[in-house]
Formats: C-alpha cells, structure tokens, sequence
C-alpha cells in the first residue's frame, strides 16, 4: 500500500497544479462541436398528419390531406421525411437567432385531425457557403444543416398544389382573401 | 532487489526473446513485408514529387511528410503482430506459469520483453534512413527535419509495441492479440480524423489523444515537447499496465481499481502538465520552412496587431491550421482565429465570406479577404491591410467617363453596385477632376478611368504618371475611341491598346452570349506566376506574358475565340523592384454597368481586379526558384527502385537463412 499511497499523493499534487494552472489558460476556441451524419432529420408517421401549416412572417399557407391540396401535403410529407442532416451542432437557445431561427424564418407545422401537433420545424437562414440552411425542430438544443433542395422542393410541391393562404402569425383566415387559391402564392 | 540484479534478470529475459525472435522465421516475413512496402512507398512518393512538385515546396513538405505518413500504416500492419507473440505466445505453450516460478519480478519480465521487442524493431526502422541517404546523392537533402521525424516515428513505434505488449498479456491467442492491438491503435490513429464526429468538449479530450494529431508535427520537422511527453506516457502506461496485469492474480479486484485510476491519472497528470509547458524545436531550415523567407521578412516587420480570421471547412483545416500557427510564431502582432463557417453565418457575412478555406486578414477596421488561403495570398493581404496609406479610389471625370453606379439591392448580401464593390473592397471614391486637383491626387490609393469618351490633356497624363510613379494603382477601363495621350502612358508602361488590349471588340464576352463564355484554362493557369493565378483566380481565361522590361504582367483577361485564337482584353503590369504602383487596363466598361453587372462573375471579376490593384507586394521575389530538384533520369529512378527493394530482399534472404540453419540443425 506504500506506493499506492506514494500514487495517490503526486496524482493529488498533479491535480492540485492543473487546477491552479487553468486559471491562467486561454479557454478552449469553439472549435468544431457539431457531428455529420447521414441520419433522417424527421421522424414521424405520415397516416397521422391531416394538416400541414407553412408560415413565414407574412403569410400561412395550410394543406389539408380531405382537400385539394392533398398530392400537395403527400409531397411535402416524403420530402420532409427524406431531408438528410448534413450536419448538426449544438448552441444555446440565445444563439439561434443568429441562424435565422429566433423567430425563424419559416416554420412548417404537421398537425393531426384534432389539431394537435404531430412536429414542427422551423428553417432559418441559408449558410453562407449557399448550398445549406439552418433548420432545428420544437425545443431542440441544436441546430441542424440540411440541403437547400429542401426549399425547392417544397415551393415546387406547393406550386403544384391547392393551398389556403391566411394570415401570420397565427394562421387566422384572411378578411377579404380567405378563399385565394392561387398556385404559387404564398411561398414559404 | 539490488539495481544489478534488476539489470541482469531484465537482461536474461531479453536475452531469451531475443533469440527467440531471431530463430522465428515470423520476425524476418514481417520484417521483409514492413521494408518491402516501405520501400514501395518510398519510390512511389520520389517519382509522383519528381513529377508534380518540383521547385514548387520542399522535400521535406512534398517527399518526406508523405513518405512517413505512409509509413505508419506499415506500422500499424506490422507491430501487432510482432507485439502480439510476446505473452500470448507463452500461454499458448504453456510456459507463462512456468516463467512465473523463475525468481523473476513482473517488472523484470515486463522491461525484458518490451526491450527485446523494441531492439528488434527499432533497427528495422531505421534500415529506411538509407532512403534519405541514397536520395541525398541526387537532391540536397537536409537532414535536420529527418531527425524530427525519425524521433517521432520512434517515439510512434514504442507506443504500439507498449500497446501490442498490453493486449498480448490481455490475450490467451496471438491471433486475438494482434487483432485487439491493431483495434485500439487503428482507433487511437483515426480518434480525431474527422472533426464533425463529436461534440467540442469530447473533440478536446480526442485531439489530445489521437495518435495522428500528435505525429503530425513530427512529419513537417518539429519536435514539440508535449508530444514527446504523450508518447513517453502512452509507453509507459501500457508498460505499467503489463505489469499490473501481470501482478493481479496477487491482488484483491479493489486495489487493482485503485491503482489503474492513479495510474491513468498520473499519465493524464504528466500529459497535461507537458502541454502547459510545451517547447517547440524547428528542425526545420529557413530554406526548407513551410514559410518562404520572404514571408518570415514581411511578418516580422509588422508592428500593428493584425487579425487573421481562417473559416476553415470542418475536416480540413488542419493545413490552414498549421499555416496559421506559423505565421503567429512568426509575428507576435498576429492573431489567429479559427473559425468554423457554418456557426458564424453572422461574421462570414459580415465578411462577405462564402467559401470554406477563405481567410480574412484585419487590422485597424480594413480588411482583406483572402481565398484560397494560402501562405503567398495571405502575406500579400497583410502587407496591403498594414499599409497606411488611405484606401481612396479617385474617379477621373470630365472626358465623358461613366458614372460610378451607387444603387443596390438593399435585401441581397452582395453588392450590385460599383460603389458597393468599392466599399466592400474598404475603399472610398471620389469624383476627381484631374485639371483642377493637381497634387490632391496623391491622396488616392487608385485612379479609376471609367469609360472615357474624350482624350487626356498632356498635364493630366503627367499627373496620372506622377502618381503611379509614387505607388498609385491605376485602372483604365477603355471603350471606342481614340485615346493618344492616354495610350502614351500606358505605353510607359508595355500596355498598348488595341495590341495587348482589343478596345471594344465586337465579340467581346462578359456573359453576353452563353457560348462564348470562357473557362480557366487550368494548365495556362499553372504556368503563371503566382501573382495572377490568385489575384484573377477562376475569374476568367488567364495568359501570361513572361517579365520583360523590369516589368511583371500580361493579359490577365481575354477569352478563346474559335476563328482568332486568344482575344486579349486586359492587361495587368507591375515594375519589379520598384515603388511604382499596378496599372491594369480592360478594353471594356461594360460589364460595370445595367444588367452585366448583376452577374456574379462580372462582380467577382471586378472585386479581385480591385484586390489586386490595392495590394502591395513585400518588396522581394515571391518564391523564385526557391528549391532546384533535378528532375530524375531512368538510370537514377532505377537505381531508386533496388535501393527501395533491396532491404526487403536482404531480410527475406536472412530469414531463409535462418530458417535453413534452424531446419539443418
């Protein structure tokens, strides 16, 4: 036990010397604290989402599975299912404005018959490298890269649909344009 | 336990394996295999630097830091499998409990074993320093960087045979041995290869520990003393370990905890405390330095703090990295920050960086981006940030010049606007009638000519040539027209409009017509000095004519026309060795204006013309035959290929030897 104790003393003493050292270091710089996977970003069953809402901070664009809009909000299901995360990072939540997602600059909700919440995405602003965006889900701690093909497939998916148009933020029904259906408007 | 009783009982067991290994015909294949494939890396990498980087780097960047980067495969392959004889070996033959009996301590063992393992390994090794040697006979080979790595690569090989050693003792099987060595090493190698794999904190304690990172130093002729620490503590952790392994049939579970903690503690301990404390020795020559003297001249001579901004891609960043790193050990009015691009969208745009790989250089609220980030194009950006003199562009108006458009899309991150490209560029403008500003002129780091309809008067031109005469950059964009006395001044300097410069070509291209849009000619591109290659980087076709009159330049500018070959369209001049200032000439001003000036490249074009008339060479040479290889002839390149496979040939010879004599008696 001699030099188990002998051990314990210059591990001790080691610690003891680390410790007060670090005051004096420079803190580790954010390096790259992300992972890339190849993983699904959404997980979710499609046969329950009956609503799709797609807002931004003008317009919400809804998709019901019982209306015309219904190829439409099958689309944007696969699609939304087969976004890949290219990468992925944790932040803290004061720093998710700077990816465009306090208050994000779209949000797609999937909303069940009884109008509850199946998921809800929000997507920020495109990376400067242009070829990704910044996306994160509902109380998520970390943000996630995903392809900008995203966004044109689902402004493709919309323009090939019958959506409703009502207001922000809320998705209310608009005054006078509450029955437009034009295809095109409203992208997200 | 007397000390000459340890040494003698290590020096026993020593003995013993070292016959043994000898008498093993395993030991001479695996020797054989280890300097055959190194020998086959050693050819491939001298012929593919032969072909691709002569005088371009040195050997000790361009041959030596691959060669011995694949050299650790081969180490990887080949000391598992000779560790993994070592205990497991004994069980196999059911002599570790006779071994056990001997008056023999588990340290003495253990020190034995490790010793004959790595006498007999480190010699192989060193057979591959007749590489550098014969090489030395054709190329000037510095030794000094050798020695660095021939350290690090021995440093490298005794922490897998203390590894092999652990995991042989772990092992009943040499099979399972090998492979759990050859598991935990391939782990420890990649830890940290790919960046994106793990979270910061996770990220800090895997750099500290893989194998790669710490062996990269060594490569590029650097001893870093907390590595030196790390590989000496690996060592050792595996070797108490072995032992400790050794002794737990003799300890209670409880005590065999306490001490791994301690023990793994203490190495965690000494490690940390080294990289606190780390010194670094460049082995490195001036010559042969990452840096080119000219680069190490121009930081030095800074003295006001400047930052450098690198937006690395995630993966690879090591090179821009270990540049960076350079530069800062260079100048301690340098401040490096890495900065991954992704997370900072705020500071890349605030930049206007879109590129992974882009550096910004700052000083003083001006800055310059620099892309790709390489040493050449970094240095140029630090010399123009830390010049004093005023970033002013003078508009010359009064001969029916263009205006310079101000409007831009507010929503769009890019300029769309000339004077937008001015101010991302971190120049002012001003409109300047050049009869009436006289000297004033000397206040302006630029003078832009936009399109001029009507000729200078001789006092102007005077002025002009004063002014570049003093280090003024001048840019002339010429549409029709006849210009004599401009054209006189830009003859002074070996510009001729309408020669160098088609004026107006009717075919001219700037994106008007899809089909006539021209590419990079990257093998023209290659050729040219550095100066152009990334001034006017994939901007459009590049020409290069060779230096003449104390003059650096030629056509930066022109596309490949089917029926006439190369239409030139922009010349670019600068007087070696003289304080005289850049002078760029386009025939066109078109592409400035409406429609033409929305395309990106049009934008991009005119920033780097912008970048490269507001930059300021250090005054010195860049990279002039830095390095002299010889290119190989057959005969040498033979000669190569037996001294790459002649070790090889010798081993196995040796081997069949023994195996014959072993077999005979």
């Amino acid at each position: 036990m001699k030099t188990n104790g002998a051990l314990t003393i210059l591990v001790l003493g080691l610690a003891l010397l680390a410790y007060v050292e670090r005051d004096g270091q420079p803190s580790e710089s954010r390096g790259a604290a992300h992972s890339t996977t190849t993983e699904s970003f959404l997980t979710f069953s499609a046969q329950e989402v009956v609503e799709i809402r797609i807002q931004n901070t003008q317009r919400c664009i809804v998709l019901r599975r019982g209306g015309q809009s219904r190829a439409a909000l099958d689309r944007i299901l696969t699609i939304l299912s087969q976004a890949q995360i290219v990468r992925r990072f944790s932040i803290s939540p004061t720093e998710f404005a700077a990816y465009g997602l306090a208050p994000p600059e779209r949000q797609v909700s999937l909303l069940r018959s009884d109008h509850t919440l199946v998921l809800r995405v929000s997507i920020g602003n495109t990376a400067p490298t242009g070829n990704v965006l910044y996306a994160s889900t509902e109380n998520a701690t970390e943000v996630v890269l995903l392809g900008t093909y995203l966004l044109s497939a689902l402004e493709m998916a919309l323009q090939d649909g019958q959506s409703e148009v009502y207001e922000a933020p809320d998705c209310r029904p608009r005054v006078k344009e509450s029955k437009e259906t034009e295809h095109g408007t409203g992208q997200p | 336990m007397s000390q000459n009783s340890f040494l003698s009982n290590v020096g026993a067991i020593f003995v013993k394996e070292m016959r043994t290994f000898v008498r093993s015909p395993l030991f001479y294949v695996l020797g054989a295999v280890f300097l055959g494939l190194a020998g086959y890396f050693f050819y491939t990498d001298v012929l593919y630097f032969d072909l691709l980087n002569q005088d371009k780097i040195g050997l000790t960047q361009g041959l030596w830091q691959r060669f011995f980067e694949d050299l650790r495969l081969c180490l990887l392959l080949i000391i598992p499998v000779l560790a993994a004889r070592l205990f497991a070996e004994e069980r196999r033959l059911g002599t570790m409990e006779m071994l056990q009996t001997y008056p023999l301590t588990e340290s003495e063992i253990v020190c034995g074993k490790f010793l004959s393992v790595a006498i007999l390994f480190l010699p192989i090794l060193f057979v591959t320093t007749l590489y550098p040697g014969i090489l030395s006979y054709l190329w000037p080979v510095d030794p000094w960087p050798l020695v660095a790595t021939y350290l690090g690569v021995s440093l490298l090989s005794l922490a897998c045979l203390g590894c092999g050693l652990l995991c042989s003792v772990l092992a009943t099987q040499q099979s399972s041995a090998a492979l759990a060595t050859f598991g935990v090493l391939f782990l420890s190698w990649f830890l940290a290869w790919n960046e994106t794999a793990a979270s910061a904190t996770v990220l800090v304690v895997l750099r500290r520990l893989s194998l790669f990172d710490r062996f990269y130093d060594f490569t590029r002729g650097t001893v870093q003393s907390r590595d030196v620490a790390y590989f000496l503590v690996v060592t050792s952790l595996c070797i108490w370990g072995t032992r400790e392994v050794l002794r737990a049939q003799w300890r209670t579970r409880r005590t065999q905890i306490v001490r791994f903690a301690l023990l793994v503690g203490l190495g965690v301990g000494i490690e940390d405390c080294a990289v606190r404390h780390n010194r670094t020795w460049d082995l490195v020559q001036e010559h042969e330095s990452i840096l080119a003297q000219e680069t190490v001249q121009t930081l030095t001579a800074i003295t006001m703090p400047v930052k450098l901004l690198l937006f690395y891609e995630p993966g690879r960043y090591r090179e821009t990295a270990y540049l960076a790193e350079k530069c800062k050990h260079t100048s301690s009015f340098i401040e490096v920050h890495l900065i991954d691009l992704d997370r900072e969208p705020g500071l890349a745009r605030a930049y206007g960086v879109k590129a992974y790989g882009t550096a910004v250089v700052e000083t003083g609220g001006r800055w310059e981006t620099v892309y790709p980030a390489d040493e050449r194009l970094l240095v140029q950006a630090i010399v123009t940030v830390t010049d004093p003199k005023p970033r002013v562009v003078c508009v010359t108006t009064g001969h029916g010049e263009r205006e310079v458009t101000v409007e831009y899309k507010r929503e769009d991150d890019d300029p769309t606007s000339v004077a937008r490209v001015f101010e991302r560029a971190g120049y002012r403008w001003q409109e300047t009638m050049l009869e009436q500003s006289g000297a004033d002129l000397q206040a302006c780091r630029l003078v832009f000519v936009y399109g001029p309809r009507s000729d200078f008067t001789e006092a102007e031109v005077r002025s002009i040539e004063g002014f570049v005469h003093n280090g003024g950059s001048l840019l002339v964009l010429l549409e029709g027209g006849s210009f004599p006395h401009l054209a006189q001044l830009l003859n002074q300097h070996y510009i001729f409009p309408g020669d160098e410069v088609r004026i107006a070509a009717p075919d001219r291209l700037y994106l008007r017509d899809q089909s006539t849009v021209p590419v990079v000619d990257v093998a023209l591109a290659t050729r040219l000095p550095e100066q152009f290659t990334g001034v006017l980087y994939t901007a459009r076709q590049v020409n290069y004519v060779a230096p003449k009159h104390g003059v650096v330049g030629g056509v930066f500018l022109g596309y490949r026309s089917p029926s006439k070959g190369l239409v030139p369209l922009g010349v670019a001049q600068e007087t070696v060795g003289d304080s005289a200032g850049r002078v760029m000439v386009v025939g066109d001003a078109d592409f400035l204006g409406g429609g033409l000036f929305q395309r990106e490249s049009n934008r991009v074009l005119f920033s780097r013309m912008l970048s490269w008339l507001g930059a300021r060479s250090s005054g010195l040479p860049l990279h002039q035959e830095r390095y002299a290889y010889a290119p190989l002839s057959v005969r040498q390149s033979r000669m190569l290929l037996w001294v790459a496979w002649l070790p090889a040939f010798a081993f196995l010879l040796a081997g069949i030897l023994a195996w014959w004599r072993r077999r005979a008696a």
